[in-house]
């Protein structure tokens, strides 16, 4: 047998040697044969042993190691990977439009070109009002290249060409994640156009380069930040001087006052929202029934108050309502009925 | 049947539109890719998504793939580009304000098991070890080690030549050579000392 190579075996030769390392770590089914051939290792090699027992031993010691281990999310990841690939529009094929004629086709680029012409200059000339629908998030970048993320209900305003005299200002209603450009460098020396303010029911957010996410619904302001650092004032109340926030802080105003101020454990999870699902974490009922008002246009009955103290202890992380709604009656001893097609009834028992 | 073998027929089943064959791969790949992902990141989130992104990906240009020679190391591969790409995107967007690392790879042993008095005593060590390499070592050490990958699989995996991949890990485990005979040494001196210390103090205690 050619193993003579075996008799003065190094640490480093055992750590080397693929057969071996993939036995010790017991990565893959082995054959008999191997799986025999090592473990007998130290009687057929005993000069060899001391450095098989330490390699095994260093082995061994390592793959006790923490591993992550995220099974309860398994399936509800292959659920959402599933949902994706069945959103992918089919690519048409090129069949599909041969039944145009040239002219045809001529004539539509021409369309297309007058619309965009049209597009573009109204897009230069105006003041730039986005909004959204029910249900309905959108993308935008501002002319400094920050990025809002606009949730559903919701419009952002702002000047379509920011020059550099006056600072950059947007204004809001309802909800948006912001992702500000950071123009300064030099935070003792502030230039007009390097500030960043956004207007929300009264209060107005200022930063330098950020992102946080700001939520003015129902007579309430909520802000959270992410990363930098902003200042917040309430103009309904000057006595209260401003408040400089820093990442993780979150800070709730209503009307005049400040309801809460506090600190986050994990502040990624405000900008939850902005990917496509619908993602709520130990959410109550009535959170639940807010958003569903707030961002998908629903009107709510429930029978009683209390059910919408009910809690769903968890992620709920769902593609659209029909699936939140089952999400709701499956793990809550609540039945929900949609009697028309905005219009939910929620009340206890199943 | 070997797990690889498996791996490869899933594969070109999945290639041919079978969704048993790929749900099958899934299955079979979730735990060690976010495991793997996880050493990266400690955003679970990030990971979540970039494996998500990874199976759609594979399955929309399912007509595109070629036969990898190993299955696991394409889907690592690609989730360590996949990832990366997503990380650097975000670090992007934060060092503006200047903070964020991008690229660490982070191995802990923070879990209580029951292991024997040595046994935990060496794993400490190895912790120690592992704790003082660089990232790039780290994770070579994690794909020969915990994976069980060749120079040649973790050359592919990481994007570098089988060459470097080898260095890497030669240096990274110096050291490893002096803790284990130095250990085995202390261990010896204590099984002595202990004997000693029985012999003196209780020389007739049965008696």
């Amino acid at each position: 047998m050619q193993k003579d190579r075996y008799i003065s075996y190094t640490i480093q030769d055992f750590l080397d040697d693929d057969a071996f390392v993939k036995w010790a770590g017991g990565v893959v089914e082995n054959d008999p044969e191997t799986a025999r051939f090592w473990e007998t290792f130290p009687q057929a090699y005993p000069d060899s042993a001391e450095h098989y027992r330490q390699a095994l031993q260093f082995i061994q010691a390592y793959r006790t190691q923490d591993t992550v281990t995220a099974d309860n999310r398994k399936a509800q990841l292959l659920s959402r990977i599933t949902a994706t690939i069945q959103e992918q529009p089919v690519i048409a094929t090129t069949g599909k439009v041969k039944w145009l004629r040239p002219w045809m086709k001529i004539a539509a680029s021409l369309l297309l070109i007058a619309a965009t012409g049209l597009l573009a200059l109204q897009l230069l000339n105006r003041k730039q009002v986005i909004a959204t629908d029910y249900g309905e998030k959108r993308t935008i970048t501002l002319p400094d290249q920050s990025v809002v993320i606009l949730n559903a209900n919701s419009s952002l305003h702002y000047a379509d060409k920011w020059d550099t005299t006056t600072p950059r200002e947007v204004w809001l209603e309802g909800e948006a994640f912001f992702d500000v450009a950071h123009i300064n460098k030099d935070t003792q020396h502030v230039k007009p156009y390097q500030r960043f303010i956004v207007h929300s029911e009264g209060i107005t957010i200022e930063v330098l380069g950020t992102s946080f996410n700001v939520k003015s619904r129902r007579g309430k302001t909520n802000i959270g930040l992410i990363t930098g650092k902003i200042k917040v004032e309430n103009h309904g109340n000057s006595d209260r001087p401003a408040i400089v926030m820093l990442p993780g802080d979150y800070v709730e105003y209503g009307g005049k006052s400040l309801l809460s101020n506090q600190k986050l454990q994990r502040p990624e999870k405000l900008k939850d929202w902005t990917r496509k699902e619908i993602i709520f974490t130990d959410a109550s009922l009535g959170e639940i029934i807010e958003t569903l008002q707030d961002n998908y246009g629903y009107t709510v009955e429930t029978d009683n108050n209390q059910i919408r103290q009910l809690n769903i202890e968890g992620e709920i992380n769902v593609a659209n309502v029909d699936e939140l709604l089952t999400v709701i009656s499956t793990t809550l001893n609540v039945k929900v009925n949609k009697s028309s097609e905005k219009h939910l009834v929620f009340y206890l028992g199943r | 049947m070997h797990a690889a073998d498996s791996h490869i027929i899933w594969w070109n089943a999945f290639k041919q539109g079978d969704w048993e064959a790929y749900t099958a791969l899934y299955e079979e790949f979730y735990a060690p890719l976010n495991n793997y992902g996880a050493k990266f990141t400690g955003d679970t989130d990030q990971v979540h998504d970039a494996i998500h992104d990874l199976f759609v990906q594979l399955w929309t240009s399912r007509n595109n793939l070629g036969a990898p020679a190993s299955v696991k190391n394409y889907l690592f591969k690609s989730l360590r580009t996949m990832l990366f790409r997503k990380m650097q995107l975000q670090s992007k967007l934060v060092n503006l304000d200047g903070a964020i690392s991008s690229g660490s790879f982070n191995v802990t042993f923070n879990q209580e098991l029951p292991l024997k008095v040595e046994e935990q005593e060496l794993r400490m060590q190895v912790a120690a070890m592992i704790s003082q390499l660089s990232d790039r070592q780290q994770e070579i050490v994690f794909l020969r080690f915990y994976e069980g990958a060749s120079y040649d699989e973790i050359a592919d995996i990481m994007g570098i030549s089988t060459n470097s991949a080898y260095k890497l890990l030669y240096k990274a485990l110096e050291n490893l050579q002096r803790i284990l005979s130095k250990r085995s040494f202390a261990l010896l001196c204590c099984i002595l000392l202990q004997g000693e210390i029985i012999f003196k103090f209780f020389p007739d205690s049965e008696g």
